[in-house]
């Protein structure tokens, strides 16, 4: 025969080890789904580590206040109650527990055990408390085995799975290949100066990424810096995607200046998009020439350029600033800067071989380019010549363009938008580049009606009702 | 000493015995005989309401038979008075001197049946409040001691409204039970016409000894209240008495402060204790359970939780409430 007290204990013990088993049950999921998420946000983005596994230092947390809180939840009282419930023992181990610790010892406590005693056999620890995962586990158990299988196959992991794992890649020959022959393609008749210079960019980074003395990781920094110039996604230059360059290729040949590039294709929302800053830097010059900074012309290429890898999008700008400078649109220019950002420029401004009636347009054919740290490129003389010849043989000189005119004409064909900048002579505090569109300017708290205002009363202040618009160019007069 | 478990077989061999020897004349009402017994070994008075005819008068007086202990009845009427019921002092002729002598009145016994208790007027309903309570009469500033055990059991007419005084809250606080007895059902009244109309009516033996009946009595009242409580029953019994109680904060039944004008008070808990201990140890335990406290709780507050006019014009009773109560409030440790 059991001792109620022993049975008690042993409970006691059961209970505490199967509200654990739960508790694991719970969080040991949790904490793996977690764990895996904080890896993949920390190869993906370079969090600090203390940020990314914090969900998973507060999931252990909560698991050991859980556990902490599984051993002293569950009282003596409780235990005797549950038994009591089991057995049918009408509140014997509850008085069992609780009597002697508040009333003087009993003669009738000695019954009471031995009663409870007699319950006890019909107890049956198995069946009263079974070791079995209650619902909340299970659920957690499925869902953190449905997070896993997402994050493992979701879509975003293979673009953060090829980052972290291009810097283990090594690069192979056969791709150096494929990289320079696709460099060749762009560079070869009847494409545009664009493509030429990038191609020019491409076959010099094959060339030095052939050298057996780089390391990977200096690989990777061209690979990166190449990407910076021209403004591309790191895995469509190396060694992945080449495809898209050959695809863009054609359609541009196919389609003269049009660009019907949609992101499908490979092409980033970002590009579209692209910051001046990355435009200063990337070579946009027909001729093949390094950008030389603070150039007129050099903006006006970056203009031009900039429709074709907008998708569609037609900019009339101004001659804008120094390309080395940050120009954002909202930023305050000093009058000498905006002077330069006239459409007009005046010729001190231009530097020597930069003046855009010049024949030819070209800049710096005798600069450094090791001044404008650029990567040299081994056949920038024969890609100048050629691209003169094809400017010439498309019928307009490139001289002779208007401002957003391509040597197939204006780029309104699909266009989405127009984006016009007023002149800074038409800005009336003189400051054109800081003019721009307000889209948070204030509504008016009263709508243009000519529906008359509500009654209101004689001394309640009333809102004056705004003159329409329609309207107000007559009584302005 | 006995030990206890002798002491609690005892108690349920008579406490069965004398179950069984009443309802030998009283057909039906088992619970109601069972719930009288139950006050008497709690030491307490019942109240029994019902509509005339229905044996409650037997029922006492089989009881008090059973016993062995001395009864007595007082029917009462409008110009009974207390020293009816108390006694007084009667000048006597003794010893050749002539003397003031105190003649008991009928409280003087063990069992009173009082007998349509609510006829009487408040003045004379007063005079057994001090008997029932400090089991004891004052007279003429004289205290006379009653014999122990004694046990009131009133009964009261719920249908006569005219020429009937209700009785005060202070006195039915006193009553350990109100009992209300409802009419037999056809099976019942079948088996009371074969009783009472025919032949020769059955005589009630007497269950305890006469020499020993007091000291049995005795023993039975204190191993009632040797049985074990645990505190979170007693703490369960004081959230029922809470709940209650209109304007408590832990009332848990809104209708409470809706229809009751009083709660119950201690004497309430009381009952309801004791009582719960004369359960248990009918169930063969020396602890008391959570349904030995449900199932004396209607009978020890019913009387007790008075309801105000709104109750009664909705004709809302206690026992609806009170069971409301007990399904409400939980029956955790």
């Amino acid at each position: 025969m059991a001792s109620p007290a022993f049975l008690i204990e042993h409970i006691g013990q059961r209970i505490v080890r199967q509200k654990r088993m739960n508790v694991w049950g719970v969080f040991l999921p949790l904490i793996a789904v977690a764990a895996l998420a904080s890896r993949i946000l920390f190869l993906a983005f370079s969090l600090p580590p203390l940020l990314v596994f914090s969900p998973v230092f507060l999931f252990c947390g909560l698991m050991i206040i859980a556990l902490w809180r599984a051993k002293n939840s569950i009282g003596r009282a409780g235990i005797a109650t549950l038994i009591d419930e089991k057995t049918n023992s009408q509140e014997r181990f509850l008085t069992l527990v609780t009597v002697p610790s508040a009333q003087p010892p009993s003669p009738f406590i000695t019954l009471l055990q031995r009663q409870a005693a007699e319950q006890a056999i019909m107890f049956h620890p198995e069946q009263a408390v079974p070791f079995k995962l209650e619902k909340k586990a299970l659920l957690a158990i499925v869902g953190s085995g449905l997070c896993i299988l997402a994050l493992l196959f979701f879509p975003i992991l293979p673009t953060v799975a090829p980052q972290a794992s291009v810097s283990q890649l090594e690069i192979q020959p056969r791709d150096l290949e494929k990289l320079e022959e696709f460099a060749r393609t762009l560079m070869r008749q009847g494409t545009t100066t664009e493509e030429r210079t990038t191609g020019a960019q491409l076959l010099a980074l094959t060339e030095q990424l052939k050298d057996p003395a780089l390391s990977v990781e200096e690989k990777r920094h061209l690979i990166k810096e190449a990407q910076q110039r021209m403004n591309l996604p790191l895995p469509q230059i190396f060694p992945f995607d080449l495809q898209l360059f050959a695809n863009k290729s054609k359609n541009d040949k196919g389609e003269g200046n049009e660009n019907e590039q949609s992101p499908s294709e490979g092409q980033s929302p970002a590009k579209s998009e692209q910051n001046p800053d990355q435009l200063g830097q990337s070579p946009a010059d027909a001729s093949g020439n390094e950008p030389q900074p603070g150039s007129q012309k050099d903006g006006q290429k970056k203009e031009q350029s900039k429709p074709q890898e907008s998708g569609g999008g037609i900019k009339f700008n101004l001659p804008q600033p120094q390309s080395g400078e940050k120009r954002d649109r909202t930023d305050q220019e000093t009058p000498g800067q905006q002077q330069k950002s006239s459409q007009e420029p005046s010729p001190n401004s231009q530097a020597p071989g930069t003046d855009p009636n010049r024949p030819g347009g070209q800049t710096g054919q005798n600069q450094d380019p090791e001044k404008s740290g650029q990567i040299p490129q081994p056949q920038q003389t024969g890609r100048e010549e050629k691209g003169k010849g094809s400017t010439v043989g498309s019928g307009k000189g490139e001289r002779f363009l208007k401002p957003g005119e391509q040597p197939g004409g204006f780029l309104t064909k699909d266009a989405r938008f127009v984006k016009v900048r007023i002149p800074a002579s038409t800005d009336p505090q003189g400051r054109g580049d800081t003019l721009t569109e307000n889209y948070d300017r204030a509504q008016p708290k009263t709508p243009y009606s000519n529906a008359p205002l509500k009654d209101a009363p004689p001394d309640h202040a009333q809102l004056k009702q705004p003159i329409p618009l329609e309207y107000r160019a007559i009584l302005q007069k | 000493m006995t030990p206890p478990e002798e002491r609690v077989k005892e108690f349920r061999r008579l406490f069965a015995a004398l179950e069984e020897e009443v309802s030998r004349v009283i057909v039906g009402h088992r619970n109601a005989v069972r719930k009288v017994l139950t006050a008497f070994f709690a030491g307490g008075h019942v109240l029994i309401e019902g509509v005339p005819g229905l044996g409650k008068t037997l029922m006492v007086k089989s009881l008090s038979q059973a016993l062995g202990l001395s009864f007595k009845r007082i029917q009462f009427t409008p110009d009974l008075m207390p020293s009816d019921i108390v006694g007084t002092q009667v000048l006597s002729d003794g010893a050749g001197k002539r003397d003031f002598e105190f003649k008991r009145g009928p409280i003087f016994a063990n069992i009173v049946l009082a007998d349509e208790v609510n006829r009487a007027t408040p003045k004379t309903q007063s005079a057994i409040l001090e008997a029932m309570e400090e089991q004891q009469v004052t007279v003429f500033g004289e205290t006379y001691t009653l014999d122990s055990p004694f046990f009131v059991l009133a009964t009261q007419n719920p249908i006569e409204i005219e020429g009937t005084y209700p009785l005060p809250e202070a006195q039915l606080d006193r009553f350990f039970f109100k009992l209300l007895v409802h009419p037999p059902n056809s099976i019942e009244l079948t088996e009371i016409l074969a009783r009472t109309t025919a032949g020769a009516r059955y005589q009630i033996k007497q269950i305890l000894p006469t020499d020993r009946a007091h000291t049995l009595v005795e023993d039975m009242k204190t191993l009632v209240r040797e049985v074990l409580l645990a505190p979170p029953l007693s703490a369960y019994i004081a959230r029922l008495i809470a709940a209650a109680t209109p304007g408590s904060d832990q009332s848990v039944v809104s209708e409470v402060t809706q229809y009751f004008r009083y709660g119950p008070g201690p004497r309430g808990a009381q009952a309801i204790t004791l009582g719960a201990k004369v359960n248990a140890l009918l169930d063969n335990r020396v602890n008391v359970s959570f349904d030995d406290i449900t199932d004396v709780t209607l009978p020890a507050l019913r009387h007790r939780c008075l309801l105000n006019f709104q109750a009664e014009a909705e004709n809302v009773t206690a026992d609806l409430i009170v069971g409301m109560i007990l399904q409400k409030v939980a029956k955790k440790y």
